[in-house]
């Protein structure tokens, strides 16, 4: 049986003019996942996650919520769904209170739903001053606080620590880790920083130039992620014909020999096999591969192809 | 559903636009005071009642001031959705677009009839302050005072469209006031201009027509301009 996605697009296009902003982007979101959506500034993030809103109209393809078709359940879809698009959005001359008031009054749930959000973003105590004069922080924190408002199923969040001082990003990061566990929401995060979505995300998409180019559970990218074992010696071309006849098949670069992580016995045994064969061994080095240098060379990829 | 959206619309109105309200109708009055102190024997001496006469005076000034006002308040309206980007909050609502967009025309509209019912109010109070021998013509008064805000629809269809659709909202300001200037050179114009309707001057010398097609073209433009709001990508 297939999997049940929260959500679902099939070949998602969306064309600008001349420019294709979003080509053919098949994401799926596995219900209670924290998806993390990742890509450089201008790789189109903020287009899908508009074209998932229904905020601008697809060229092509299909999005599906909840098994539903945007097109189709528009309505019925926006009403489970919390979202964060961009900068947040307020009536800057009402106060926080009032900004969330109008909105509760079109998703009907009860009054006491706008205390409950406020202490969420912990916006309690400046609640009832105009939004205009509040600090970028505590303008997102409203924006997230509208975003939970309607008790969503799914949330989604463009960018939500932009503006956040560090404290205010782990609390960030804290509240989006809970949500899925305590009110089984599904979340869709953006970002264009990796060890942001690293630290939250139990799933992750990579775009670039408009196209999905990765998306997997994180567990697989972070196996991407895997060091290398790097050996130096004074003559490496040799070493490293003599060590495959041995058995080890690393690769030979310029000056170095590299193997993949291997374990910490067999990186002594290589070792031995070269002493013992008379070359000299200058430094063996562990080349750490973060995710962030993964992520790079992926876009990289995309933007020299 | 277009109540609760209704009432959220006015939940957030600035006291700007409450203050444009009442400053159009006192702006009228006082240009009629105006015009009274300074040329009050020779506006007497004109061969009208003094009633009808006061209310030609009126129509002249309301057209222009209805026309501002219109412009003005639409673009107040859609402006304030602009402004932080608004817009993305509203229509991820579930509510349809269509809604959104004819709660926008109707808060304009009901704001703008609140200006109509002061004016139908001060007109009163204006001339009862002359005691004139003639007798106060309600009926006219409400036809003077209402026919010109039915007439001025298609206006705040077309304003609220240009408001809506444009972030920058220079060009639909510009656009609003220069039609309120050029109104007060169109009197005895083309019919097809819809900026000389609230004149309520035609052809036909029916002021009722000037109604009818305002009220029948006010609704196309924003039956036209709520699907067109309904097809946009929203930035």
């Amino acid at each position: 049986m297939e999997k049940q996605y929260i959500v679902k697009t099939t070949n998602l296009t969306k064309q600008f003019k001349s420019t294709t902003a979003v080509d053919k982007v098949n994401i799926q979101i596995p219900k209670g996942a924290i998806y993390g959506f990742l890509g450089p500034n201008g790789a189109g993030k903020t287009t899908v996650i508009k074209l998932l809103l229904g905020l601008i109209k697809k060229s092509a393809g299909s999005v599906s919520i909840f098994g539903k078709e945007l097109k189709k359940d528009k309505i019925s879809i926006l009403r489970q769904v919390g979202s964060l698009v961009e900068s947040p959005s307020y009536y800057g001359h009402l106060s926080a209170r009032r900004n969330l008031e109008i909105m509760r009054a079109i998703l009907q749930v009860p009054k006491s739903r706008i205390q409950e959000v406020l202490e969420i973003v912990k916006l309690e105590e400046n609640a009832d001053r105009p939004v205009k004069g509040y600090s970028l922080g505590m303008k997102q924190r409203l924006g997230i606080a509208q975003a939970l408002l309607g008790q969503p199923e799914l949330l989604i969040l463009d960018e939500p620590t932009n503006g956040l001082d560090p404290s205010g990003i782990i609390e960030m990061r804290e509240l989006i880790k809970s949500l899925p566990g305590q009110f089984g929401m599904t979340v869709l995060v953006s970002s264009h920083l990796l060890s942001e979505i690293d630290q939250i995300a139990t799933e992750v998409g990579i775009i670039s130039k408009g196209k999905l180019i990765f998306q997997d559970n994180i567990e697989v990218l972070r196996k991407q992620s895997l060091n290398k074992i790097r050996i130096e010696t004074n003559d490496c071309k040799a070493a490293w014909n003599y060590l495959i006849t041995k058995g080890y098949k690393g690769e030979f670069e310029e000056n170095h020999l590299i193997f993949p992580e291997v374990d910490k016995t067999i990186v002594a045994a290589i070792v031995r096999t070269l002493v013992e064969s008379q070359f000299d061994v200058y430094r063996v080095e562990e080349e750490k591969r973060s995710l962030e240098s993964i992520f790079l060379e992926m876009t990289e990829e995309v933007q020299t192809s | 559903m277009i109540l609760k959206l209704l009432q959220g619309e006015f939940k957030k109105l600035k006291v700007g636009m409450w203050i444009l309200v009442f400053l159009g109708p006192i702006g009228i009055f006082a240009l009629q005071a105006v015009n009274f102190a300074v040329r009050y024997d020779w506006l007497i001496a004109q061969d009208r009642e003094p009633w009808q006469m006061l209310l030609h005076q009126i129509n002249i000034f309301l057209t222009p001031a209805i026309l501002l006002g219109t412009a003005l308040l639409a673009s107040l309206i859609a402006g304030m959705e602009h402004e932080t980007g608004a817009w993305r909050r509203v229509l991820t609502l579930p509510i349809s677009r269509i809604s959104v967009y004819f709660t926008k025309f109707i808060v304009t509209g009901i704001l703008l009839f609140i200006s109509t019912c002061l004016t139908f109010g001060g007109t009163i109070i204006f001339g009862y302050v002359f005691s004139w021998e003639q007798s106060i013509p309600y009926g006219e008064i409400l036809i003077n005072s209402f026919y010109p805000y039915f007439a001025a629809l298609p206006v705040l269809g077309l304003q609220l469209w240009l408001s809506v659709t444009m972030k920058n909202q220079g060009s639909p300001l510009t656009f609003g006031i220069t039609g309120a200037v050029v109104s007060l050179y169109l009197y005895g114009g083309p019919e097809w201009l819809i900026w000389k309707w609230p004149y309520l001057e035609n052809q036909w010398d029916i002021p009722e027509i000037s109604v009818l097609l305002g009220v029948i073209v006010g609704l196309l433009s924003l039956v036209v301009g709520a699907i067109d709001f309904n097809r946009r990508d929203v930035n």
